[in-house]
């Protein structure tokens, strides 16, 4: 007896594990969404059933790379997009990498942008794989607000996004359109661009910077000084930092900028006089870019774990009081915000008007009729079972009440109208004064790579989409660390400046300082690489990823010079003058492309 | 005669039968498991001749026949690069490899019960550590701010001790943690095999009058060799496979140098820069290159030894 039940329970025990071998392989990407709250179809099958059931509540996947927090969106803004249009929102989050594997496994989310740039995979990759639906005629039906605020960008995306096939695969997002008479000045600087401990240049004397050496030597005074004050609690203070898993970034970008050139798609940069068009290896800018951090590296001022860090820990140190120098506004205006929460309001970054670099970089929006281009336009999957929710969800982020709702929160919880504007309620400022997580943990600007407007854009009611935007809530919400900024430029110039952007506009109408305003349609219209280029592109950067690091820790100008020669030779071994040619060819195509294409 | 003989060989077969198909439904689910996951992908070689890009189906693919195998030999001064480092690693391992048979022998040798169970606890659980637990413990320790360089600087030295961002201490530092991680847990195999080396050795020995060294050395020691020698075979055969994990958290400009080994090479191709079909080739050049190593490996220990593991 008990030799038949161990014979059973042994016959048992394989065929389940044969079993769940076999289930294992039969799993689809359906079962791993496994948020779906409605039964499986196919695109094809959804119409009929968003028709039979309007009123259920769906669930859909959506890629991004920017929300922390992935899965079911439970946060004021999803909640109140559930009950405008019954859609649940699951965040799909990952890196380059897991799109990459995602496109190649046909298990994209449902709704998905695009960014070559930061998924390494084309728009016409996309297309060209299958794995998108055309929308024309989900926006000819559910698109109102598309047809009525889209018109430049559904044209672009037409001609430009679609693989010479006339359809509309792409939705562009981020469009804006400049006030000429009273243009929105960016609080501080808009992006990218060189930021430095302010309390502490004023601690050492703001001592005057006229050249990029005066600017690391005023960095190394200040370093001292903050190390001699122990200003970090005991920490090791560096005047500056940087991380290593982007690469390349922190040792080129900001100071290309800085230096009157914009970056482009696949490493390619244009001077903003010129209008060339170049790759950044094979220009003199990116190599004077690494040349100041060899300077600032062999100074004793730059942090040699810079190269060993990840990003987040970048930002413990800034936000510990251990780093003097971050790369954009997007990295201090959350740094200060959570300086001045951990009890250091007197603490912060700001922009010195001369680094030693004549351009700064957004200090007015500048146009942007077609939004982003290419860089995170929305399309639907084939693998969406709701292709007409996802295009009212698209629709809705293109709306002014979308905007409204993914820049401000919820009307009467975050922002009221008052005087037939729109503005932010006294708890909502309360709370993001208190807390510097509040907006992200609302979903307040969370969603923005759906929205098809930009936060600074004005809408009807005559405020922008994000209402700390305007010029009044910015002097409004001034933190401490700004104001003494716009004191010291106040007394220093005998302005009247109510926030850090307002300085430097003044310095930029009296043609003191440079910045971008211009906007080159043609940048937009360039055409995708060939693969072979983008592959040979994916290599050079791989490869210079090392080398560059190696330029920056070089310890002489010989040195130096050396490891770029050896660079530019081994660039040139892996085909990097064939890609160089392609991309410029490209981008000249393109500027004959932009006097052709009109705007409406 | 042979008339007889065929009910008894037919009963035998009978009984042979429900027995072998018991055992065969037993090994079916593990038989299944090799095949899915070991023979099925081979599949997947396909594309290494294709143009494949991510998101294409095979029928878009155009046949570029050995166009990635050329590029790889193009780009044969860093593929050298590559395997130095792998092989480096995987020698410095090798060299390692008797550290976890004389670990498993000091815990034998250890005479509290308790205390000898609390040793191998302890050094077991770093094996169930992941890599980015030990990453992050690393940088705690190296950083800056971190334990090692905050005591150096107490005692007034240099506080810039960072073996994450040593290209010449990498392969040495990786190594030490990578046998630190799985030292108690390789040595659970030879405590296993010490347990079943026949006491009565033991006895022989204690009655012939040995030491406890003399003992390990003559009883112990060689009671472990089959086991070694297996272990020893598999882990040539496994040259040039480091693993990923690890050079995947360590990795950093600094030390890319050092510790881009095949795994990582293969990622780096595939994913960083999106040419599968590339990194399949590297896939297939790796395979077929531990296959050789393990037959010649095996064919040298049945010459020298007379024991072989295929």
């Amino acid at each position: 007896m008990k030799n038949i039940l161990k014979k059973v329970t042994a016959l048992l025990g394989a065929a389940a594990m044969t079993a769940s071998l076999i289930a294992c392989g039969g799993q689809d990407a359906a079962q791993d969404s496994g948020t779906q709250e409605q039964s499986a179809g196919t695109a094809d099958s959804g119409e009929s059933q968003a028709a039979q059931a309007p009123d259920d509540v769906i669930t859909l996947t959506v890629w991004n790379t920017e929300v922390l927090t992935p899965g079911i969106q439970n946060n004021d803004v999803a909640r109140a997009i559930e009950e405008k249009l019954g859609i649940k929102l699951d965040i799909v989050q990952g890196d380059s990498q897991k799109f990459s594997i995602l496109l190649a496994g046909g298990d994209l989310p449902d709704i998905i942008y695009t960014n070559p740039a930061q998924q390494g995979v084309e728009a016409n990759a996309l297309i060209t794989s299958g794995q998108l639906i055309p929308l024309d005629d989900l926006i000819e039906e559910y698109g109102e607000n598309l047809k009525q605020n889209a018109v430049n960008r559904l044209e672009y995306s037409k001609q430009y996004l679609s693989n010479g096939e006339g359809k509309t695969y792409f939705i562009p997002v981020l469009e804006y359109n400049k006030d000429e008479e009273n243009p929105d000045i960016s609080y501080t600087i808009e992006n990218v661009g060189l930021m430095t401990r302010w309390d502490v240049y004023a601690a050492v004397g703001y001592p005057e910077i006229e050249t990029t050496d005066d600017y690391l030597n005023a960095l190394s005074q200040m370093q001292d000084y903050a190390r001699e004050n122990d200003l970090a609690e005991g920490k090791q203070i560096y005047a500056i930092s940087g991380w290593s898993d982007w690469g390349l970034w922190p040792w080129w970008l900001a100071n290309v900028r800085e230096m009157g050139y914009t970056d482009l798609l696949n490493g390619a940069i244009m001077n903003q006089e010129t209008k060339e068009v170049d790759l950044n290896y094979a220009t003199d800018v990116f190599w004077e870019s690494l040349k100041f951090y060899n300077k600032a590296y062999n100074m004793g001022i730059l942090d040699p774990e810079a190269f060993t860090m990840k990003n987040d820990q970048f930002w413990e140190k800034c936000n510990n009081g251990q780093v003097l120098m971050a790369y954009a506004s997007w990295q201090t205006d959350s740094m200060n915000k959570t300086m001045a929460a951990n009890g250091h309001p007197e603490w912060g970054f700001e922009k010195i008007p001369y680094s030693g670099y004549p351009y700064v970089s957004g200090v007015i929006s500048g146009d942007a009729p077609l939004g982003n281009g290419a860089d995170y336009a929305t399309a639907i999957t084939t693998n969406c079972e709701y292709p007409e929710k996802a295009m009212q969800l698209i629709d809705f982020c293109n709306s002014e009440e979308g905007a409204r709702l993914i820049y401000s929160g919820v009307e009467g919880v975050h922002w009221q109208e008052q005087d037939g504007k729109a503005v932010p309620t006294d708890s909502y400022l309360e709370m993001i004064k208190t807390d510097p997580n509040y907006t992200s943990n609302t979903g307040i600007t969370l969603y923005n790579k759906l929205c098809g407007l930009k936060e600074t854009q004005v809408l009807s009611d005559e405020t922008p989409a994000n209402v700390l935007k305007s010029n009044e809530q910015k002097a409004a919400n001034i933190l401490e660390i700004d104001q003494a900024y716009c004191d010291y430029y106040n007394e220093l110039r005998g302005g009247e400046y109510l926030y850090p952007g307002m300085v430097l506009n003044d310095m930029r109408e009296k043609g003191e300082i440079q910045t971008f305003t211009d906007y080159n349609m043609f940048t937009t219209l360039v055409q995708s690489p060939s693969d072979e280029t983008l592959n040979i592109l994916a290599q050079c950067d791989q490869y210079m990823n090392v080398q560059g690091v190696k330029c920056v820790m070089a310890k002489d100008d010989a040195e130096f010079e050396a490891l770029r020669e050896e660079a530019m030779q081994e660039l040139e071994a892996k085909g990097f003058s064939k890609a160089r040619e392609e991309i410029v060819a490209n981008y000249e195509a393109a500027k004959e492309e932009a006097s052709r294409f009109e705007l409406q | 005669m042979a008339k007889a003989s065929l009910p008894e060989k037919t009963g035998r077969k009978g009984k042979y039968n429900r027995e072998g198909l018991r055992l065969l439904l037993l090994a079916l689910p593990f038989v299944l498991f090799v095949v899915a996951f070991s023979y099925v992908p081979l599949f997947g070689w396909i594309y290494a001749f294709t143009d494949y890009r991510a998101g294409m189906t095979l029928f878009d693919c155009q046949f570029v026949v050995l166009k990635h195998f050329q590029a790889i030999w193009e780009n044969r001064a860093e593929v050298i690069r590559v395997l130095r480092n792998t092989f480096a690693l995987s020698f410095l391992g090798i060299l390692g490899s008797p550290l976890p048979v004389i670990f498993a022998i000091l815990i034998n040798e250890i005479r509290s019960s308790k205390f000898r169970k609390l040793v191998q606890t302890f050094t077991t659980l770093p094996n169930f550590i992941s890599w980015i637990v030990v990453f992050t413990l690393c940088f705690a320790m190296f950083s800056t701010d971190g334990m090692v360089n905050g005591l150096l600087r107490r005692f007034g030295m240099d506080p810039m001790v960072n073996p994450l961002g040593n290209a010449d201490c990498a392969w040495i530092f990786q190594w030490g943690l990578a046998t630190w991680k799985s030292l108690g847990w390789s040595a659970i195999i030879y405590i296993a095999a010490i347990a079943g080396i026949d006491s009565e050795l033991y006895d022989a020995a204690h009655v012939d009058g040995a030491n406890r060294l003399q003992t390990i050395l003559n009883v112990t020691v060689p009671g472990l060799y089959s086991t070694y020698f297996v272990l020893l075979l598999l882990s040539i055969s496994n040259i040039l496979s480091n693993g990923f994990d690890q050079y995947f958290v360590f990795y950093n400009p600094l030390t890319a140098e050092k510790l881009e080994v095949l795994d990582y090479y293969v990622y780096k191709i595939g994913v960083l820069t999106n040419n599968y079909p590339q990194s399949i080739a590297l896939g297939m050049f790796k395979t077929v290159v531990s296959v050789t190593l393990l037959f010649t490996a095996n064919r040298l220990s049945k010459k020298l030894r007379g024991e072989s593991i295929v």
